[in-house]
């Protein structure tokens, strides 16, 4: 730093030229003092001296406003004007760069110079110059100079050189901000980095175990694909062992599955000798592996869980060879055990299984189980199914035979009341004058008449011989009573006597056939042959004029002839006339 | 006094008189015209209510039917049924009767013989008191029947 003192002249000796110099060195020393890196507040302290020292100025101060920073520094100024710009320095800048003003770009330093800025309030008293510089985005920068030592205000020359200054100054600041924007970054990009390289290794350690769980989901998967098709219990278990001795490299397994009754196990068994399948269904192997199940006391697996055998001894226990033992209970009281054996990497240690090939481990057992649970439910619902259906057959039977017995019974029910109606009616008939009866004791006096009639000596025709005799000679009354008068006819009354009382024809004959021959002999014996016979008396019920008619033609006598009319066709032609 | 009157006209065991006498009185009735069927045919004629044609099956099946229902009624078999054909018969009887006292027929009732005295308004009164009794028989008879005897157990059956 050059300084008017260390000249060889004093400054207002100075001609032109050398006050150029003056003023460049001044320039080029201010430049150098603020070429070194440093902070802006680093710089507003080093600027201070550097600008008061060639122009002689009594005191200076800065207030630089950075990343919302406010910085303060002053030099010459008594401690209490100091501290005034320490709360009030915000406002000050505020005045020359409004805070809801556009963000202004970096610009050339403003100067003002004047006899009125040495009693502006906001400034200390005898403030010379004051000088404002915005660095863009926020940092502003307002400096303020006293008056010279001399007590003469500032030419335009140091005017100028005050200006430079500042302008040395506005580059300055505006490199530092750069600068400390760079290592703002850089220390951002370092943390950024580092966060980085943090992120990688969790997202290689997390890729590390969707590995593993996309590995373990697979074998679940497949073990699941494996054992989803087989419904035999027997089948399961087998495909399991299998599966699981892939998936966790094992070159030996078993299974035993025992039921709550004896007798009741099933066990499979790969890359072990024959006999141990033999063992594990046999009752010391049963007894061998629920004695783990009483060992573990209240860590006894409960219903569709699981538990690996840690302790060795414990596995030693059971009844064939197990380098990792699981204990698994089904409902229904079915329990088991699982062993592997002779793993691929030879290792034989406890530590066998890491976590994750125990989690692995308990998914596939878990797997299994309800596999295994859901066979036999399938077991069960095909054996209930089965005896639903022989029920079912046992059923229909005898639903067939309730309805042959129903039938059976509506039959003989209404064959009952057949019956019953018929024996009811047949023997209320008997209480009641019934046409069956009537005509049955009609039909039977008739049948005993007409046999007894036909049997009996003295039986008369069902059918009258008049009937069926020739029809006899007939006469009109008027012919009957000329022939009776002329040639001397004898007429016969063929009625009952006591008809032939109640009337008859003049001089007639009553012959009644009942007294045919005794009548017959006594009146008409004697009679010729010749003598015409008139017949006459019938009625709607006997013909006696025909059977009396038909005895006298028998005994001989030529001319028998019946009166048409009878009686009252002869009544009817009047009395008789006198010859 | 009417109660006991009453009692007494529905009285079975008068009915079982009166079913008694009915069927000796048919009984001995038919037993003379069975055996002389010529002589009851001419007794049917002398009614003139029959046609010839059809007076000696009458005279056949009539007696027969006269004992049939005779004897029944003794037994006490189907006592409504014959009480009917007798009631029947009985009427016919009587109709004819007393058709032949309007057409004042000289002849002779038949009943029981051939040779009786002519019917008479006695004769019509005789028959319908035996109707009467055939009456009383049909709605009040209910003692002493064969059918009692072997049905009366039955007719306890309910359909």
């Amino acid at each position: 730093m050059i300084s008017p003192k260390d000249t060889p002249d004093a400054p207002g000796s100075l001609t032109g030229t050398d006050r150029q110099l003056f003023h460049l060195k001044s320039l080029y020393e201010a430049s150098s003092a603020l070429a070194v890196p440093a902070r802006p507040a680093d710089l507003l302290r080093a600027f201070l001296p550097v600008a008061m020292g060639p122009l002689g100025l009594t005191f200076g101060f800065g207030i630089l406003l950075h990343a919302g920073a406010l910085t303060i520094e002053s030099l010459g100024l008594q401690p209490p004007a100091a501290d005034l710009y320490r709360a009030s320095g915000l406002d000050l800048v505020h005045k020359f760069f409004p805070e809801d003003a556009a963000p202004a770009h970096p610009s050339r330093p403003v100067i003002l110079a004047g006899e009125h800025l040495s009693h502006d309030p906001n400034l200390p008293m005898g403030t010379a110059a004051v000088i404002a510089l915005s660095m863009g985005a926020g940092t502003h920068a307002v400096l303020g100079f006293g008056p010279k030592v001399a007590g003469v205000p500032l030419d335009a020359d140091e005017t100028r050189l005050l200006d430079g200054l500042a302008s040395v100054l506005g580059h300055a600041l505006n490199n530092a901000t750069a600068m400390e924007c760079v290592r703002d970054l850089n220390t951002s990009l370092a943390r950024r980095n580092d966060d980085l390289h943090r992120a990688l290794g969790e997202s290689e350690r997390a890729r590390e175990a969707l590995s593993r769980h996309t590995l373990q989901l697979r074998a679940l998967y497949e073990t699941t694909l494996e054992m989803i098709d087989i419904h035999e219990p027997g089948g399961i278990l087998d495909a399991f062992l299998l599966s699981l001795m892939g998936t966790l490299s094992f070159t030996g397994g078993w299974i035993a599955l025992y039921g709550p009754g004896h007798g009741r196990a099933e066990a499979v068994c790969r890359g072990l000798a024959p006999c141990v399948r033999e063992e594990l269904v046999s009752e010391t192997g049963r007894g061998a592996v629920l004695a783990r199940f009483v060992a573990l006391k209240d860590r006894i697996p409960h219903a569709n869980h699981a538990c690996l055998v840690d302790d060795p001894e414990e596995r030693q226990a059971l009844p064939a060879q197990a380098d990792a033992a699981v204990l698994f209970t089904l409902d229904q009281g079915w329990q088991g055990a699982i062993g592997l054996s002779a793993p691929l990497s030879g290792e034989r240690d406890d530590e066998l299984l890491d976590e994750d090939a125990r989690q692995l481990l308990h998914s596939l057992v878990a797997n299994f189980m309800v596999t295994l649970g859901n066979a036999r439910q399938l077991d069960l619902i095909r054996e209930l199914n089965s005896e639903l259906a022989a029920r079912n057959v046992d059923l229909q039977t005898t639903l067939d035979a309730l309805t042959s017995a129903k039938r059976e019974i509506d039959v003989q029910t209404k064959a009952k009341e057949h019956l019953v109606a018929l024996v009811h009616g047949e023997v209320e008939r008997v209480w009641r004058a019934s046409w069956l009866d009537i005509c049955l004791i009609l039909l039977a006096g008739a049948t005993l008449g007409i046999l007894y009639n036909l049997s009996s000596p003295g039986g008369i025709d069902l059918v009258p011989k008049s009937l069926l005799a020739p029809p006899p000679v007939m006469i009109e009354a008027a012919e009957a009573r000329r022939l009776a008068r002329d040639d001397k006819a004898v007429i016969i009354d063929a009625r009952p006597g006591d008809f032939f009382l109640q009337g008859h024809i003049p001089d007639a004959v009553n012959l009644p056939e009942d007294l045919f021959e005794f009548v017959y002999s006594m009146k008409l014996s004697d009679l010729d042959p010749a003598v015409p016979l008139l017949v006459y008396g019938r009625n709607i019920s006997r013909r006696y004029d025909a059977d009396v008619a038909r005895q006298l033609e028998l005994l001989g006598h030529e001319r028998v002839l019946l009166i048409k009319g009878g009686l009252d066709a002869w009544n009817g032609l009047g009395p008789e006339e006198a010859p | 006094m009417t109660a006991a009157i009453r009692a007494l006209l529905t009285s079975p065991w008068l009915a079982l008189a009166f079913r008694l006498y009915l069927g000796g009185l048919f009984v001995y009735a038919a037993m003379y015209k069975i055996n002389y069927a010529a002589e009851f045919s001419t007794t049917i004629a002398s009614y003139r209510l029959i046609p010839y044609w059809a007076v000696n099956v009458m005279a056949l099946v009539m007696p027969w039917t006269e004992i049939i229902c005779g004897a029944m009624l003794l037994l006490g078999v189907r006592v409504k049924s014959v009480t009917v054909i007798i009631g029947g018969l009985l009427s016919v009887f009587t109709l004819a009767i007393f058709i032949n006292l309007l057409r004042n027929a000289p002849i002779s009732c038949g009943c029981f013989h051939t040779l009786e005295d002519p019917i008479s308004w006695w004769t019509v009164l005789r028959d319908l008191t035996w109707i009467g009794m055939t009456v009383h028989v049909h709605y009040f008879d209910s003692v002493l029947q064969t059918d009692q005897l072997f049905l009366g157990k039955l007719r306890r059956i309910h359909t």
